[in-house]
């Protein structure tokens, strides 16, 4: 049996992008100001370059791509990078989920609406790198993630602040768990982007691509 | 006009602002819609999240002229949220338009006003095969003949749907156009002059009445 979402499927792949997609709607004067209105918050989105692959491989991805069904369904997206905080991924041990967490959004003038994340009950010392994820997982399998700003080091108590970005969407619950190690996100397939890599004479040749966005529902 | 408050005003001085639009249609049950991604009460009623950035798609009016209405463009909403657009509940209930402001981590409202204020005129959905999926929800604001009482009388069209022997209408179904032909030659034929047909060789000026 196949549990719904899936986890992405991580073979096959040569390269990736992950990154956060915003609305903006910019001023059309060149001469003027670029700044102007946001049209929300972000969301992340994932592209995935597939390589040459055996068969083996392919028949993994394919099964995968088909049993989205498009943009029906979501699956369980995460950096293929950064699956554990950078600083720990050699084998220094670290504790994956915090016993809390609190989130807020800066009011002083230097640095205004950049959200700072506080874990709680780290080991004393655990480094959260620039680039590290955070996730956040509630509800009925719902989650979200955030990425690092900035490097810290936990204290004696195991407290650790950093900025992250984008600021914990105000979906995301007081009771919501984090953790460290493989954040991910709910992603649907883009339909129309998302293609996969021909077969040839012994192995599938390269030019797959698979393209998601970000869903997120409370 | 809108006063939006002075940390909203300074947001969007200063370019880091961020809008989210909420609708709210006063219909049975009502429905309430935001661009957001959470439940969030506005205005003291909670409205739903549809995470849709189009919201309100075209919003226009110019000093004198026709009221232009306003245009609700709904695509790629959750399927819970469709459900709540049941098109034969809809006919002319009050909506209320509003924007918010948020600063620029799009997690704290600075400022939420009421943009515009009407009622439901259309709901048109248009679905294209291996296209997109839209649902329109056609806004009139009060300049545009929120006091009437029957249907529309404007046209002869409209006129005849009240009563189908009435044609008092009929002759003023278009605005009287006139054509000034100046130093050309005059058409042929009355065809050529009325509107859509090629132009009279020479200047030609159309003065709408």
């Amino acid at each position: 049996m196949i549990a719904f979402p899936r986890l992405m499927p991580t073979v096959g792949i040569v390269s990736k992008a992950f990154q956060l997609q915003r609305t903006d709607y910019l001023s059309p004067e060149q001469g003027g100001r670029l700044g102007a209105m946001g049209g929300g918050p972000p969301l992340w989105s994932l592209s995935l370059g597939l390589g040459d692959m055996s068969f083996e491989h392919d028949d993994l991805i394919t099964a995968f791509v088909d049993g989205q069904r498009g943009p029906m369904r979501r699956f369980l997206a995460f950096d293929i990078g950064r699956q554990m905080p950078r600083f720990h991924a050699g084998g220094v041990p670290y504790r994956e989920t915090p016993s809390s967490w609190s989130h807020g959004i800066s009011a002083e003038s230097s640095d205004a609406g950049t959200a700072y994340l506080t874990l709680v009950g780290l080991l004393p010392g655990q480094v959260v790198s620039t680039g590290d994820y955070v996730g956040f997982g509630w509800g009925d399998g719902r989650c979200t993630m955030v990425r690092a700003q900035e490097s810290a080091s936990a204290t004696a108590g195991g407290l650790v602040a950093f900025a992250v970005e984008p600021a914990l969407p105000r979906v995301v619950p007081a009771g919501a768990v984090a953790t460290l190690r493989r954040a991910t996100c709910l992603m649907r397939l883009v339909p129309g982007q998302t293609t996969l890599g021909e077969h040839g004479l012994g192995y599938v040749s390269a030019g797959g691509r698979i393209t998601a966005l970000q869903d997120l529902v409370p | 006009m809108k006063i939006f408050s002075d940390d909203a005003r300074a947001a969007i001085e200063e370019g880091s602002a961020t809008s989210a639009s909420a609708i709210e249609i006063l219909c049975d049950p009502p429905v309430r819609v935001w661009s957001g991604y959470e439940p969030r009460e506005i205005d003291g009623v909670v409205h739903q999240p549809i995470g849709d950035a189009g919201l309100v798609k075209s919003t226009g009016a110019s000093l004198g002229g026709a009221d232009q209405g306003i245009t609700l463009e709904l695509s790629g909403v959750e399927p819970a949220s469709l459900a709540l657009f049941d098109a034969s509940m809809l006919r002319r209930a009050p909506v209320i338009v509003r924007r918010a402001i948020f600063d620029s981590s799009a997690t704290r409202m600075l400022d939420v006003q009421p943009f515009a204020r009407g009622s439901i005129d259309q709901v048109p959905v248009e679905d294209t095969a291996g296209g997109t999926s839209v649902i329109r929800a056609m806004v009139e604001t009060a300049a545009r003949g929120l006091g009437r009482r029957g249907g529309r009388m404007r046209t002869d069209a409209d006129q005849r749907l009240i009563s189908p022997t009435d044609g008092g209408m009929r002759k003023i179904s278009y605005a009287g156009q006139v054509n000034l032909y100046w130093g050309g030659k005059k058409p042929a034929n009355a065809s050529a002059a009325l509107p859509g047909s090629g132009s009279a060789a020479g200047v030609s000026i159309v003065n709408q009445a």
